[in-house]
């Protein structure tokens, strides 16, 4: 239906738009390596040396061990509310079911940005200190309506007969869960896990106001920084960000695969 | 047992609606109360009613412009990421499986990268001795200042929001049955035909979708503005930004968040209510 | 899906919950324990070169002496002191260090602690004239606000040194003339400066603002760097041939010799002080003060001017003989113009807005 010539345009421009699309990221672990003194393109090397720079700083380190509490925190507290919301709101019908709904999923369409400068007046208003506990606090709401639609989408696949079942045989509401639901929705809750956690670490909309001198979280550390500073020594820490990513790309990859995880049920081929 | 058995619902979301309450709701009331409130350097923060912050952001002319610039650069990087990113998801559809999941896979895997991280890597092609200078130095246009325009955060924010232009359209594009096209190609209309007269309009639910995620999603953008555009590239996120972290006018930074919120929310509905009325309407049905 | 053991799959769940808790409580672990073990203070000052210093010379210097760790926070004058303010009720800061518009104006809020001359006893040998005379804060350092400009160009061009702040206005500048943007202190000096120079006051702003629109029309400003840094980079890569900076910026690049140059504008130059202060509710202000008065011994204070460029305020202290042109000292002080703080403090939010509008604004 569509030409050949046609078809192999499309697929050639595709091409490049991937190449556009992982540009950056690829520019930056490559750089990363650099042997030299500044940053400079094409990258000299292959060299450790900014890597082992890292170890010397340590804000650096001292904002990813911020990072990766606040993201772990934020992550199970997310996934463990919303879990039990979700199935609420997919196994229950109950007055205010669709306005809870609407509230839960609604920081999604709320930018970071804006939650966090109501956090940080609200914070202060109420003497709350800045520290590692306001920021997951802060991760969690802005997590929270990606987890509970990981959970309700997979609740919604699990047949409740099933529940059904396993209650007529005698089992009681908690047993069911633990031993029937929960293990049916794991890949769920394992995509809420692992999404929620990357999107807390990566997060610098909400980090960059609730940031304080004393827990700082490394996205907000990258930009201060390289708001005074322009060397390869921010490139080894953007990098290992990037490692972290992909990590999570790989566990996302084996366990639903990249394109479940965001909605995107197995393509079908439409056009011959 | 039917009492206890009617308030599980409510147990099991007690916790989340609290916590939503309490760290979602009051900070937003805060927040908007804040927002008419007055600041003074000398006096800090004056808790009397005033639309002193709202009157400057859009009787001033210069937040003015602001404004229009936030506007400009959402519609621009809307527009064209569309462009951009459609044909990707076009050619999704009729790839082979192996190739779906390349594409897949490297035009959605950048979503789990910071934005920082995504954002400094652009300034490291476009900036000082970087990629972009060393491929035009051979052509001697070197000194050539991309970096801290606008055109610079353009590509910075196509380059970070392609990917949900094309799980949106992709989506549409799925959901379109495959006998359609197929009926209209038998009865002999050309491929661009196909295209234009029945793909592209079957489609424009997901590419509405597509372009509303963008265009509010670049409207707040701070980092990528901040970082590409420079500080003398001011939009309502870097003024926010620059109110409360650096000028203590938490008022007015207040002000301006809300004003944002309110303008995507406006662009979304008017968006949405066009397209329902509009000449496509049957396909938002 | 393939029947598995129901009940593995229960506990795969928790076991997997804790596997992501016991790392996250062990880092939590490591990362807080330092502080449990030794006293420490937070200081926030600026960037570059005086961070390297801070962290290569009297940092190290005092946690040997004392045992006390000291983390350095990063930012520019306005963006440490909104931190201070934001977290008055719950102090993150224990020594901010800034400029003497930042001190008044914190002052003013009450946001800063009284000095204990038991503990700093270093306060007897500061410059009298600079002291705050109520005792809260205390200058640390002084320096200039003048003409930096690019001796190599100069010398190729066969021109002259500036002397006034009129040269910028000087149109074989065209195109290469670079102003700190209004959020560094160097061009709330520049612009008080220019009101004086043209014969008002800072009180009024306008003509000076009119005149540099002018420049910004003819000569057009190629930069307006947000950071010393940035004025580096702009200047040393010779984007710009002219400036205004500060004196201690040349004399930091000067050791790493470079062919940029500092000289007063003979409208008189602007000096402005670098202050210490002990932020309110400060959990450590006996260590704080400590970390105050081991920065102002007549031994730091002259490894400070010969490591960071600026002039010391501890008439003990020594300047190197170089830089003796620079750098303002008792007897010198009265020379130079000193700006009202009072105005400017009081005025800085219409400074910034109006500077922002008329002068940067992209037309």
């Amino acid at each position: 239906m569509i030409t050949d010539r046609a078809r192999r345009l499309l697929g050639f421009y595709c091409a490049l738009a991937c190449a556009f699309s992982v540009l950056p990221v690829i520019g930056i672990v490559a750089e990363s390596f650099t042997a030299t003194d500044y940053i400079v393109f094409p990258p000299t090397g292959p060299s450790l040396k900014w890597y082992w720079a890292i170890l010397d700083r340590r804000e650096f380190i001292e904002s990813a061990g911020v990072s990766v509490i606040v993201a772990c925190g934020a992550s199970l507290a997310a996934t463990a509310l919303g879990t039990l919301a979700a199935i609420a709101l997919v196994r229950y019908r109950f007055f205010g079911r669709r306005p809870l709904q609407s509230l839960f999923l609604a920081p999604m369409s709320l930018p970071g940005l804006i939650l966090g400068l109501a956090l940080l007046q609200f914070f202060a208003d109420y003497s709350l200190p800045r520290d590692t506990r306001a920021m997951m606090i802060g991760h969690m709401i802005i997590t929270m309506p990606f987890a509970i639609r990981f959970v309700m989408v997979a609740l919604m696949g699990v047949n409740p007969n099933i529940e059904q079942a396993a209650r007529s045989l005698g089992a009681n509401g908690w047993t069911t869960f633990r031993l029937v639901t929960l293990p049916l929705i794991r890949p769920g809750i394992v995509a809420s896990l692992v999404f929620t956690f990357i999107l807390s670490f990566d997060d610098v909309a909400v980090s960059l106001f609730l940031s304080s001198p004393t827990a700082t979280t490394l996205p907000v550390r990258i930009y201060t920084y390289i708001d005074q500073n322009y060397d390869p020594l921010v490139t080894a820490v953007s990098a290992c960000v990037v490692y972290v990513a992909f990590t999570a790309l790989l566990v996302i990859e084996r366990k639903i695969g990249v394109g479940r995880l965001f909605g995107l049920s197995e393509v079908t081929r439409q056009t011959k | 047992m039917s009492a206890r058995r009617a308030s599980v619902p409510y147990l099991l979301v007690l916790p989340a609606t609290i916590v939503f309450l309490v760290f979602f709701i009051a900070p937003l009331v805060t927040l908007t109360i804040n927002s008419f409130y007055d600041y003074g350097r000398l006096t800090g923060i004056v808790h009397v009613f005033t639309l002193k912050n709202y009157q400057r952001i859009w009787l001033d002319s210069f937040y003015l412009e602001i404004v229009g610039r936030t506007l400009r650069l959402a519609s621009v990087t809307a527009a064209i990421t569309i462009l951009v990113g459609y044909p990707v998801a076009l050619y999704l559809t009729m790839a082979s499986a192996r190739v779906r999941g390349i594409i897949i896979f490297l035009v959605l895997s950048p979503l789990l990268v910071s934005v920082i991280v995504r954002t400094f890597g652009w300034v490291m092609i476009i900036g000082p001795n970087g990629l972009l200078q060393s491929l035009l130095a051979p052509l001697g246009a070197e000194g050539v200042h991309f970096l801290h325009t606008e055109a610079a955060v353009v590509v910075g924010l196509v380059n970070v929001l392609m990917p949900f232009v094309v799980l949106a359209v992709v989506t549409a594009l799925q959901a379109i049955d495959p006998a359609v096209p197929f009926a209209a190609a038998s009865l002999g209309a050309s491929p661009w035909r196909v295209f234009f007269k029945v793909i592209l309009p079957l489609s424009l639910p997901g590419l509405l979708a597509g372009m509303l995620i963008v265009f509010s999603l670049a409207s707040s953008s701070f980092v990528t503005p901040a970082v590409l555009g420079g500080s003398q590239f001011k939009v309502l996120s870097t003024i926010m930004y620059q109110q409360a972290l650096i000028l203590q006018n938490w008022p007015f930074a207040a002000a301006v968040a809300i004003t944002l919120v309110l303008i995507v929310l406006v662009v979304v509905t008017l968006q949405t209510n066009l397209a329902e009325r509009g000449r496509f309407r049957a396909m938002f049905q | 899906m393939p029947y598995r053991s129901a009940k593995g799959r229960g506990v795969d769940v928790t076991r997997r919950a804790i596997c992501l808790a016991t790392p996250a409580i062990v880092l939590s672990g490591i990362v807080s324990s330092p502080a449990r073990a030794q006293e420490k203070i937070v200081l926030a000052s600026y960037g570059g070169t005086i961070e390297q210093f801070m962290r290569n010379v009297a940092i190290p210097s005092f946690e040997k002496e004392t045992g006390i760790q000291v983390v350095y926070v990063v930012g520019t004058a306005l963006s440490n002191y909104s931190k201070v303010m934001a977290a008055r009720r719950n102090p993150e800061i224990d020594v901010y260090w800034a400029n003497d518009i930042t001190h008044l104006g914190g002052k003013l809020q009450g946001l800063y602690e009284k000095l204990d001359p038991n503990i700093v006893t270093n306060l007897k040998d500061v410059m009298e004239v600079l002291r705050d005379p109520d005792g809260i804060g205390v200058p640390s350092n002084i320096s200039t606000t003048g003409i930096q400009y690019n001796t190599k160009i100069f010398k190729e061009k066969g021109w002259s040194p500036p002397t006034s702040w009129l040269d910028l206005w000087d149109p074989k500048f065209k195109g290469r003339v670079a102003l700190y943007s209004i959020g560094v202190l160097y061009s709330q000096e520049f612009l008080g400066s220019m009101a004086r120079a043209l014969g008002g006051s800072e009180k009024d702003i306008g003509p000076a603002i009119k005149k540099i629109k002018e420049l910004r029309d003819t000569n057009g400003i190629v930069a307006f760097p947000t950071s010393p840094a940035d004025m580096d980079n702009v200047m040393v890569q010779e984007q710009a041939w002219i400036s205004n900076n500060g004196s201690i910026r040349t004399l930091a690049l000067k050791d790493r010799g470079s062919v940029l140059e500092y000289v007063d504008p003979k409208e008189g130059a602007a000096l402005f002080s670098v202050n210490f202060e002990v932020v309110k509710g400060s959990r450590n202000p006996i260590a704080a003060q400590k970390f105050i008065n081991h920065m102002l011994t007549a031994d730091m204070q002259t490894k400070a001017a010969a490591g960071m460029g600026y002039a010391p305020v501890n008439v003990n202290a020594t300047i190197p003989e170089k830089w003796v042109r620079y750098m303002p000292t008792a007897k010198t002080i009265h020379s130079y113009i000193r700006l009202d703080r009072e105005v400017m403090n009081k005025n800085l939010d219409q400074w910034i807005e109006t500077w922002n509008r008329e002068i940067e604004a992209k037309r």
